[in-house]
């Protein structure tokens, strides 16, 4: 026996019952976000030590892992020396938690489970789940991963009519803005009346044949160049607002317009991908890239869905606050025509005296 | 000043603890004790020749008899002599033949570091001297763990003297941590820890089996048992592949 197996060995029995030592390992299990979650079983020096790994996760704290097929394929691999070991010897009880003495056994060689969820694929329960035999073993790994994609595909074409359901509310919906609303439509009043004055009504004649004093005829002049600048502006602004929600949802149409091409992404690569599935044992690696493809189409699905709600919910919300410039200018503008209409009214006062 | 032979002579002649009347100087059964104990070669040829059993049976009639018990079960001088030795004066520091260390602490030490007459306390181990020290000096009132792992590691010198004597010096300092590259391991998980942190699992391999502050560090720790397991199993492993080795080579020609 080999001087490293012997170390790891002792540490093994030392170790055995040590659950502080365990919860370590759970610890240090890391997350990739590649494809969701992927355990990374703790680095380990010797087959052994991979083993009591293994058990104490798997058998005694229940804690399932997530790996990948290869992974798992790899696991089962260990699994077979450690069976090997513990029939060759069936004394070695290393593997413990509880400090009894009831043997270890591994019940069948080759008893994978692979359980895959929205998250990844997850390695389930290979020593102990009931019902799952070494013969079961393609079948069940085809039967998760065929559950797992149609969850997958549900999920997707759920999202995608929400999004299209989004789509038509937005559309139908009116933003509206109603101060600002208000103030466009008591500024346009006030600009018609100013307009009807200056053009129209008797108490504006002298302006109109150039006889009026200085003083009323300059206010006159700059009542008439502001409330056009004024009016000019708040009636852009009005647009901008007035077409805001097409403009959205003409955002929303390019986003639905990508998801429905992922979907048809995700279509075509499923038939690969259930084909393989198919002759799971003969191409492992192969299953494992493909889920990996579905798995990345999986997190872009959940990333552009949820780029796609946040802008139907934050778009409204943060409007303002984006543009907070244009709307001070537009309140300037509304309060430029005011005090125009204010100031021609003063104007007329100051002719009658 | 007086050799101890010289000390026996004028107990055996005045058959007094007062030695000289005139100069009015008086001995103790301590005093005779200590005498003993710091002139290990002396106290060999006083008991051999009898000079001391004589001194006593003049002076001192119950220690004598002591001596004679002693003698009549069979126990090898130097062993006599340590149980003799604290007869006459409990208070005296740990003293075997001619060594002899003031506190178990700073024995257990230097066991631990390597600067102990192995030898010797082995020896005292195997004749369960220790044990008896520990005892005489109330520490397995104080202590009782320590008492009991110096018991223990006087039954489990038969097994492995080497390992029991490392364990030894960890139970008697109390030194709880095993050093390991300048750094001090309270318990197996941190050293765990550690060796899976460094990668250092290949080269502690290399020199574990000779590592007896290691392993005595394990016994210490109350892992005795598992070691045993351990040790077990190694060998059976190491039958098996010699068997299997035979087997496949047999099958071969």
């Amino acid at each position: 026996m080999k001087a490293l197996d012997k170390t790891v060995l002792l540490f093994e029995l030392l170790l055995g019952t040590d659950m502080a030592r365990v919860n370590e390992k759970i610890d240090q299990i890391h997350f990739s976000d590649f494809y969701g979650r992927v355990v990374r079983v703790v680095p380990t020096l010797a087959r052994t030590q991979l083993l009591a790994d293994v058990v104490e996760r798997y058998h005694h704290i229940d804690l399932y892992g997530i790996l990948s097929i290869q992974r798992a394929l790899e696991v089962e691999q260990e699994l077979v020396e450690l069976d090997r070991r513990i029939r060759l010897l069936p004394t070695i009880n290393p593997y413990l938690a509880d400090g009894g003495e009831r043997p270890y056994e591994v019940k069948t060689v080759g008893q994978v489970g692979v359980e895959i969820s929205a998250q990844g694929m997850r390695f389930d329960d290979f020593v102990s789940h009931q019902g799952v035999l070494a013969r079961h073993r393609n079948k069940v790994v085809k039967l998760k991963a065929f559950a797992w994609y149609k969850e997958a595909k549900r999920g997707l074409t759920e999202m995608i009519d929400d999004s299209k359901l989004m789509l038509q509310k937005i559309r139908k919906a009116k933003l509206t803005f109603k101060s600002l609303g208000f103030q466009y439509v008591f500024t346009s009043i006030l600009v018609v009346g100013v307009v009807v004055f200056l053009l129209f009504f008797p108490q504006s004649e002298a302006y109109r044949l150039g006889t009026l004093n200085w003083l009323p005829r300059t206010i006159y002049t700059g009542v008439v160049y502001g409330i056009a600048v004024c009016y000019g502006f708040l009636s852009i602004a009005h647009h901008h607002y007035k077409t805001y929600p097409f403009r959205m949802a003409s955002s929303l149409r390019r986003n639905v317009a990508k998801q429905q091409k992922l979907s048809d992404t995700l279509d075509e690569i499923s038939e690969t991908f259930e084909r393989q599935l198919v002759q799971a044992t003969k191409m492992p690696r192969k299953i494992t890239t493909s889920i990996h493809k579905v798995a990345v189409i999986g997190e872009q699905r959940r990333h552009n869905t949820s780029e796609l709600i946040d802008y139907v919910y934050s778009e409204k919300e943060f409007y303002f606050e984006r543009h907070r410039a244009f709307l001070v200018l537009h309140n300037i503008a509304f309060a430029g025509i005011v005090l125009a209409s204010v100031a021609i009214v003063m104007a007329q006062i100051l002719q009658l005296l | 000043m007086w050799s101890l032979k010289e000390i026996l002579e004028k107990l055996e002649t005045q058959r007094s603890y007062v030695i000289d009347p005139n100069a009015k100087i008086i001995l103790t059964q301590e005093q005779l004790g200590e005498a003993l104990s710091s002139n290990f070669e002396d106290a060999m040829e006083v008991l051999t020749d009898g000079s001391l059993l004589r001194a006593l049976q003049a002076v001192d009639e119950p220690m004598a008899d002591k001596l004679i018990n002693y003698q009549r079960d069979f126990l090898s001088p130097e062993v006599l002599l340590f149980y003799l030795q604290y007869d006459l004066n409990p208070n005296l520091p740990f003293s075997y033949r001619d060594i002899a260390h003031r506190e178990i602490r700073t024995l257990g030490e230097a066991i631990l570091a390597g600067k102990a007459e192995k030898d010797l306390l082995v020896e005292a181990m195997r004749h369960q001297l220790m044990s008896f020290y520990v005892k005489l000096k109330k520490i397995d009132v104080s202590s009782p763990e320590i008492y009991e792992g110096v018991l223990f590691t006087e039954r489990y010198l038969d097994t492995n003297a080497d390992v029991a004597y490392v364990t030894l010096g960890y139970y008697l300092s109390e030194r709880k941590f095993y050093r390991f590259q300048n750094r001090r391991f309270l318990s197996v998980t941190d050293f765990y820890r550690y060796l899976a942190h460094r990668k250092l699992f290949k080269a502690f391999a290399r020199t574990m089996e000779q590592d007896l502050l290691f392993f005595g560090w394990l016994y210490y720790l109350g892992n005795g048992d598992t070691v045993e397991k351990w040790l077990k199993t190694v060998g059976e492993i190491d039958t098996l592949a010699y068997q299997e080795a035979n087997a496949t080579s047999t099958e071969a020609k």
